[in-house]
């Protein structure tokens, strides 16, 4: 079974009529919704028996019972959201917005006893949930409207939110993450993009030593005279990368997904999802790596039907494609031409 | 935040001589009347205060100025409704454009929805993918436009809305 977020952008929530759906794929590809009150760049998230849903005004946990949890203030755009399984939290992270001294990125979090909110004073430009940690990578952090300084954090609830600081990352001019921060044993890894002009670019993977602090950077995609370099950007900037048996996996806008061998450092091109459309003009889609395999989420406009494909990451063959009925039924307002909706987030909740 | 917005404010209020000649005058009143029918958030009161700060600016008459204003919306809902034909064909999957990187100091207007044609989102480029995003009743937010999308009307559209869309915000 499959879940995928939709919703209205924040600017559409003017008349109060913005509108997200939960919407939930069975096996055969049957697609039913759970009507919410919209928030851009929703998240989801999952524990071993209970599903993470959030709107602007309230958060939803589902599966084992149903229970909701209506939140005094308001959010208009997601950040992350995860589940942290050694203290039994679930957490949604949000962009707030420009506050009198900074910035504030809201938190939301608890269980079903109930949830709490707090604050992170930073603007967070990528984030990642690995082993039960929350890293955030930040930047601007001392409002000098500096584009340059990153910072690499760490987010901990013990008994209330606290935010440490790790270490700072250098980066070169008009650096821009377009993925969620990973980490394995020794190093934390962010993918970063630079965009020289429109029609060229480059991709390349920051890593930091887990000890020393010391970093390296390798590039793994260079895009040279492309007729517009905005194809090649990413569909969704929490799912974008992934780490499987000591190769990172990284997916760009093209449909190609690329690999870096975490010991030989080898960079190739793995494979690419089949038939896909490279245009400025894009229609629903989405990823998310689920254990050994990559999913996309996506709509054929020729034919009209939405599908999900499953590709086995080791050699890269598509291994499963489900037709799904029942979205554009689902997506009412958009039905209508009343509001645009687009997907967020797409999470596999078993297969 | 003040001081990028006054900037903002600077460049983009730039009108020059009308180019369009009208068919009839109207009077002042009649323009802010028109021109609130088109852009329905707003009250006549702030419209007159736009138009007064940019006649002292530009060293122009308010009712050239609300005159000129009329006149781009007119010119933009034109525009839009000859797009909202090809629109409607994106409909059930979901078709956008992707906005993406521009160059920082870059305006953009996606306009917000069917409905209100010059309802817009309006935002400005702070860096190469990060813009500075109005956002109606809650503030304003910088924003990754990496990996977002939205529908774009590929014409020029007035400056005017877009000045008053950020004013708004603070």
């Amino acid at each position: 079974m499959a879940v995928i977020y939709f919703s209205t952008t924040a600017d559409q929530d003017l008349d109060g009529m913005g509108v997200s759906y939960g919407v939930f794929i069975d096996q055969d590809g049957q697609a039913k919704g759970l009507k919410m009150q919209g928030l851009e760049v929703g998240n989801l998230a999952k524990s071993k028996d209970k599903l993470f849903l959030e709107e602007k005004n309230k958060v939803r946990l589902l599966g084992n019972g149903y229970q909701e949890f209506p939140m005094e203030k308001y959010q208009h755009t997601g950040v992350l959201s995860g589940y942290i399984e050694r203290e039994n939290i679930f957490f949604s992270i949000y962009n707030s917005g420009f506050s009198q001294n900074g910035y504030n990125s809201d938190v939301r979090y608890g269980n079903e006893k109930g949830f709490y909110t707090d604050t992170i004073p930073y603007y967070i430009e990528s984030s990642g949930l690995i082993d039960d940690r929350i890293y955030l990578l930040t930047s601007d952090d001392d409002n000098t409207n500096d584009q340059s300084k990153f910072a690499l954090k760490e987010v901990s609830f013990d008994d209330k939110l606290q935010v440490k600081q790790l270490t700072n990352i250098e980066s070169e001019n008009g650096l821009a993450p377009v993925s969620p921060v990973l980490a394995d044993k020794d190093y934390y890894y962010i993918i970063m993009a630079q965009y020289q002009d429109g029609f060229n670019g480059k991709v390349s993977l920051i890593r930091v030593n887990k000890q020393s602090y010391a970093q390296d950077m390798f590039t793994l995609i260079n895009y040279k005279d492309m007729d517009d370099i905005n194809k090649t950007l990413i569909m969704n900037s929490n799912r974008s990368a992934y780490i499987y048996e000591k190769e990172l996996y990284f997916v760009d806008g093209l449909g190609d997904v690329y690999t870096f061998h975490s010991e030989t450092k080898e960079i190739k091109k793995k494979f690419s999802f089949k038939e896909f459309n490279q245009s400025l003009l894009r229609y629903d889609q989405e990823i998310s790596f689920n254990g050994d395999s990559l999913y996309f989420f996506r709509y054929n406009p020729a034919i009209k039907k939405h599908f999900i494909e499953k590709y086995e990451l080791k050699t890269g063959k598509l291994e499963k494609q489900v037709k799904i009925t029942g979205i554009p039924e689902i997506l009412l307002e958009r039905k209508l031409n009343l509001k645009s909706l687009s997907p967020y987030d797409f999470l596999i909740v078993n297969d | 935040m003040k001081k990028l917005l006054a900037v903002t404010l600077a460049s983009l209020v730039v009108f020059g001589v009308p180019t369009q000649s009208f068919a009839f005058e109207k009077s002042r009143t009649a323009y802010v009347n028109e021109i609130i029918k088109m852009e329905p958030s707003l009250t006549a009161k702030e419209l007159l205060k736009n138009a007064e700060e940019i006649s002292k600016t530009q060293k122009t008459e308010i009712d050239a100025v609300l005159k000129q204003i009329y006149g781009e919306l007119v010119k933009d809902a034109e525009k839009a409704k000859k797009e909202q034909g090809t629109r409607k064909a994106y409909g059930e999957g979901g078709g956008k454009y992707i906005i993406g990187v521009s160059t920082k100091g870059d305006i953009y207007y996606t306009p917000s929805s069917t409905a209100y044609l010059n309802h817009g989102h309006v935002g400005m480029y702070y860096a190469t993918n990060i813009v500075i995003e109005s956002v109606p009743k809650y503030g304003v937010r910088k924003y990754e436009k990496n990996h977002s999308y939205g529908v774009i009307y590929h014409y020029s559209f007035s400056p005017w809305i877009i000045s008053l869309h950020i004013s708004r915000q603070y």
